[in-house]
């Protein structure tokens, strides 16, 4: 830390969880964010900006997530060991990460898939009841 | 797993930063030529791409947070952090540090003693199961009551007799006093100790007639030997016994103890009865437990066994009371896995009570500077003010805070370490009069590593705490309303931590005064001798082979070689040092028992009255006709007479000791003048004995007094060669003068009130300090209600009255508090103390005294700054 402003400013600081609003995508389920990286990368191997593209896709524009909220949880992923990055050209010969899924990722997907659905149906039998 | 990986990408930080922030370019370009493809102008489509992206350097940030360790990053942040706060204002940081390095370092160093004397387990396997057996009520064994609780136990894995005493060994001709421990045959396999080098005593080597072998200290193996290895199979003579040396102990093994000096020879115990002093005749007794037998198992067990004893032995005395006193004795069994404790229990409460200074200072030290904290938190309030602004939660700045705090403590902890090898030294001479630490086993062990951690910590939060949560307590902290405003609130707390440390220190101060005067007491007192031209020196002729007739030659001998010196007035000798307690019950007047008359007893060659300059008021003094065969006389004391005889004349009524030598009589031939075997012993009644016509038990060792003309000190060369060309088979004599003996006597007094004197006087410098500060505290961040008060026309002897007034309402409430602390600390020590109560009026009136002066000194000179405030000056400021 050669600058003790900021420092100051970022480390004392930090501003606190409730100030980040809009980081946590409000209207996903807590946690659901890892399991919709490891489901699109279970398709193929992608680019962060793929992957935003990818989920706007699929889930038709209905996530109001902030782009940039991929990345610290594509970092997550990253240090679980459940994603493996990979710097490769695009088809534009542009340099970019590839993200693919690993053995322990896949098994990570299909565990928190599990739990997703028995909690998913849970709701839903509680709605309908 | 995560682990390693969180860690490679630790190390790999800055590379995955630069990964990071290509990643997020790429993206928000390829977003930006999204935008422009849907048909955005390029400005709008660069402002969408940052808006759906959201906060980049959050973003870098939070995935920051991913990888690596942030909390420990944070932490090391911190440290970071404080340690520029303490390069900016080193001033504030070296007092904290080397207050805390005094405190921590005594504390240390008082505990290391107390690990080594009291904590630690004895260096042999499964000390655990170690046990002392003693006997109530007289302690120890005979060694046939050992050796047939040996034979006949069932619930030990073995029983130790152990003894320690001194003895004449002659190493190449040259004879030396030297410490030695006696040890039966199995203790070395039963405690599982091994040895340097050769090899250890075995139950073989402990039955009559075996070889004469013996194990060597590591110690004596240096001083003596020079760590030469050819010793072993060397011979050593004791008395008239050639021991050879079998074996050498490792370094620091102290037999059954686990602090002191170690006996510098160990020889099986079955010498002790021909090498010791007569009247030695007992054993200490160890065992171990078999396995699964508890405590009071054995106790019952050895218990049956030494009843099985005491029958017969029972049958043997006429007397029925001395009967049932010897039926009345039982055995008790405790936990020894501290072996033999080396002292006696005015030791540890000696120990104790140092401990408890020490540790008071240290608490005085730390409100101290939870003080000064408290006084700077509040000048680091704006700090604190724009960091809460800025976002940051209360619990992250008290880390902050607390981190600097500990960071302080940890350095004082630290430097306090170093000082402790001396203070080691000091305590180790001022407690035990050795200041070789390490001899002692006083050492830096992991114990005293952990607990100077500990207490470091326990500091660090002690003073640190309440001035960090004060500090960052939302409702005080006024920074935005400018400098001269501070809460009652925070004034009030600073202002209590007055009443603890006046309470304390005055506490340690009365303590101290208590000590003084019973040293003062000690040096009035008036033994009754003379004591200014005397010199003393011991003799164990016993030990050197010199028995029964011989022995008695040797003194007269001896006596009249001294005598013959130049300089020299008179010289005699008696059995007890005068100072020992010497003190015993029962005596027949004229065959009328008083079983509870309580005298001391003592043996006398002819003149040792001349020589103490002590007169004989009636009949004679011993003469040398007074022979092992001549008529048994004695004389009495002063007092024993008059409170016998009356106006009777004593001369001639016979006297018996009915416990000393039963249904025995002497004539009384002289009557002397009371003297005090002791400063603490009152009892003046005293019977003495021609030293020839002692029974055979108070032989062997003797005290000689020799009265100067001279100054005696310039005597005692001359003296020390005439006792070796008289006898030059015995040991160099130690002549000292009498004065040393007490000042001997004090030492406990002395040392104790030296070193309750020095954190006395630490702890009341500090208490002092801290009520300064407080004082000068409160008037700098008051300056505009006192501004007011004067603008208002209160007059400058009203505002000095209501500061002065405000701080001693505390240091009075201190002053009661530490007066009840001294009254019931002073239960510990009246023990200790030498005609002085523990609640002297005396010393409590000096001790309050000077503590209300003091203190009164301490708030006056900075409350005198109230009085100088420039109302319009200070108000206009703001």
């Amino acid at each position: 830390m050669s600058d003790p402003i900021r420092h100051n400013l970022l480390v004392l600081h930090r501003v606190p969880r409730v100030a980040s609003l809009g980081m946590e995508p409000r209207s996903l389920l807590p946690g659901t964010l890892d399991l919709l990286l490891l489901k699109a990368l279970s398709l193929e191997p992608m680019h962060g900006y793929g992957i935003a593209q990818r989920l706007r896709q699929i889930s038709g524009d209905v996530f109001q997530v902030e782009e940039g909220t991929l990345y610290p949880a594509l970092q997550k992923l990253l240090t679980k060991g459940w994603v493996a990055g990979e710097w490769k050209q695009t088809e534009n010969n542009r340099r970019a990460r590839y993200y693919k899924l690993t053995a322990s990722g896949r098994k990570q997907l299909q565990t928190q898939r599990a739990e997703f659905e028995t909690v998913l149906e849970a709701i839903v039998r509680v709605m309908e009841a | 797993m995560e682990f390693l990986n969180r860690l490679w990408s630790w190390l790999r930080r800055e590379a995955r930063a630069r990964d990071l922030q290509e990643e997020i370019q790429l993206h928000l370009e390829l977003k930006v030529q999204e935008h422009i493809a849907n048909g955005a102008s390029p400005e709008d489509a660069r402002r969408q791409a940052k808006l759906d992206f959201g906060n980049t350097s959050l973003v870098a940030e939070r995935s920051r947070e991913r990888w690596g360790f942030v909390q420990l990053e944070d932490i090391c942040r911190d440290i970071a952090y404080g340690v520029r706060q303490f390069v900016r204002n080193p001033g504030f940081a070296a007092i904290v540090v080397l207050t805390l390095a005094l405190g921590i370092g005594a504390n240390s160093a008082i505990f290391s003693v107390i690990n080594t004397f009291l904590l630690k387990s004895l260096p042999v396997s499964h000390p655990e199961e170690l046990v002392k057996i003693g006997i109530v009520p007289t302690g120890e064994f005979e060694e046939d009551e050992y050796k047939y609780l040996r034979d006949h136990q069932k619930t030990l894995a073995g029983l130790i007799a152990w003894d320690e005493g001194n003895i004449t060994a002659i190493v190449d001709g040259k004879p030396d006093i030297i410490t030695v421990d006696y040890l039966s045959g199995d203790f070395y396999s039963l405690l599982g100790v091994d040895l340097l080098a050769g090899r250890t005593f075995t139950p073989a080597d402990d039955v009559p007639d075996a070889p004469a072998v013996a194990i060597i200290s590591y110690e004596y193996w240096r001083e003596r030997f020079g760590l030469n290895s050819s010793v072993l199979g060397k011979s050593v003579q004791l008395k008239d016994v050639a021991c050879t040396i079998i074996g050498i102990a490792r370094p620091g093994f102290r037999g059954l103890r686990t602090g002191g000096t170690a006996a510098k020879i160990t020889i099986p115990a079955q010498w002790h009865a021909h090498l010791t002093l007569k009247d030695n005749t007992t054993f200490t007794l160890f065992g171990r437990l078999a396995k699964g037998v508890s405590e009071k198992q054995a106790e019952a067990d050895l218990g049956l066994a030494f009843h099985q004893w005491l029958i017969p032995e029972a049958k043997k005395v006429n007397d029925p009371t001395e009967r049932q006193t010897l039926l009345q004795q039982h055995i008790v069994v405790s936990p020894a896995r501290q072996g033999a404790l080396e002292f006696d229990r005015r030791f540890i409460v000696q120990l104790r009570l140092v401990e408890a200074v020490v540790a008071l200072v240290l608490l005085i030290a730390c409100l101290n500077l939870a003080n000064l904290l408290l006084a700077r938190g509040s000048s680091r309030s704006h700090e604190i003010a724009v960091r809460f602004a800025l976002g940051a939660r209360r619990g992250r700045i008290i880390r902050q805070l607390m981190i600097e705090n500990l960071l302080l403590a940890i350095c004082g902890g630290a430097l306090g370490l170093g000082l402790s090898q001396p203070l080691m030294r000091l305590f180790a001479l001022i407690l035990r009069g050795n200041p070789n630490a390490e001899a002692l086993g006083i050492q830096l062990d992991g114990a005293v590593l952990a607990f100077t951690a500990a207490l470091s910590i326990a500091c660090g939060i002690l003073f640190g705490l309440v001035p960090a949560l004060r500090a960052t307590d939302k409702k005080l902290l006024s920074s935005f309303q400018g400098p001269f405003t501070t809460s009652a609130t925070r004034l009030r707390s600073s202002r209590i931590l007055i009443v603890p440390q006046v309470a304390l220190s005055l506490g340690v101060l009365i303590l101290t005064g208590l000590l003084l005067r019973s040293l003062q007491r000690l040096q009035q007192v008036d033994l009754g001798f003379d004591r200014q031209h005397l010199l003393c020196f011991w003799l164990y002729p016993t030990l050197s082979g010199y028995e029964d007739q011989r022995e008695l030659d040797l003194y007269d001998r001896l006596l009249d070689a001294v005598r013959r010196v130049p300089g020299v007035r008179a010289a005699s000798l008696s059995r007890l040092t005068l100072r020992q307690r010497g003190r015993l019950r029962g005596l027949a007047i004229d065959g009328a028992v008083n079983a509870d008359a309580p005298f001391v007893f003592n043996t006398a060659a002819p003149g040792l009255f001349e020589t103490l300059r002590l007169p004989v008021i009636m009949g004679r003094d011993f003469a040398p006709q007074d022979g092992p065969f001549a008529p048994s006389v004695a004389i009495v004391s002063e007092s024993l007479a008059r409170k016998y005889f009356a106006d009777q004349n004593p001369l001639g009524h016979r006297i018996g000791m009915i416990n000393q030598e039963p249904a025995f009589a002497r004539t009384i031939i002289g009557v002397v003048k009371d003297m005090k075997f002791s400063f603490r012993n009152n009892e003046p009644a005293a019977v003495y004995l021609p030293y020839a016509q002692a029974p055979e038990a108070l032989r062997g060792q003797a005290e000689i007094k020799v009265n100067t003309l001279l100054d005696p000190a310039v005597m005692i060369p001359a003296i020390r060669n005439q006792v070796q060309t008289v006898a030059d088979d015995i040991p160099p004599v130690k002549i000292v003068a009498d004065q040393e003996l007490q000042d001997f006597e004090s030492r406990e007094e002395r040392s104790l009130a030296r070193l309750l004197g020095g954190f006395g006087a630490l702890a009341f410098g500090l208490a002092v300090l801290g009520l300064y500060g407080t004082v000068a505290y409160s008037i700098s961040q008051r300056m505009r209600e006192l501004a007011i008060r004067f603008a208002l026309g209160a007059s400058r002897r009203d505002v000095l009255w209501m500061i002065m007034s405000e701080a001693m309402r505390y240091v009075f409430l201190g002053i009661l508090l530490g007066w009840a602390l001294a009254g019931g600390a002073s239960r510990a020590v009246e023990g200790f103390l030498f005609e002085v109560r523990g609640f002297d009026p005396v010393t409590c009136a000096w001790s309050i005294g000077l503590m209300t002066v003091t203190t009164l000194v301490a708030a006056y000179v900075p409350a005198r700054r109230a009085r100088r405030v420039e109302p319009m000056a200070v108000l206009r400021s703001e």
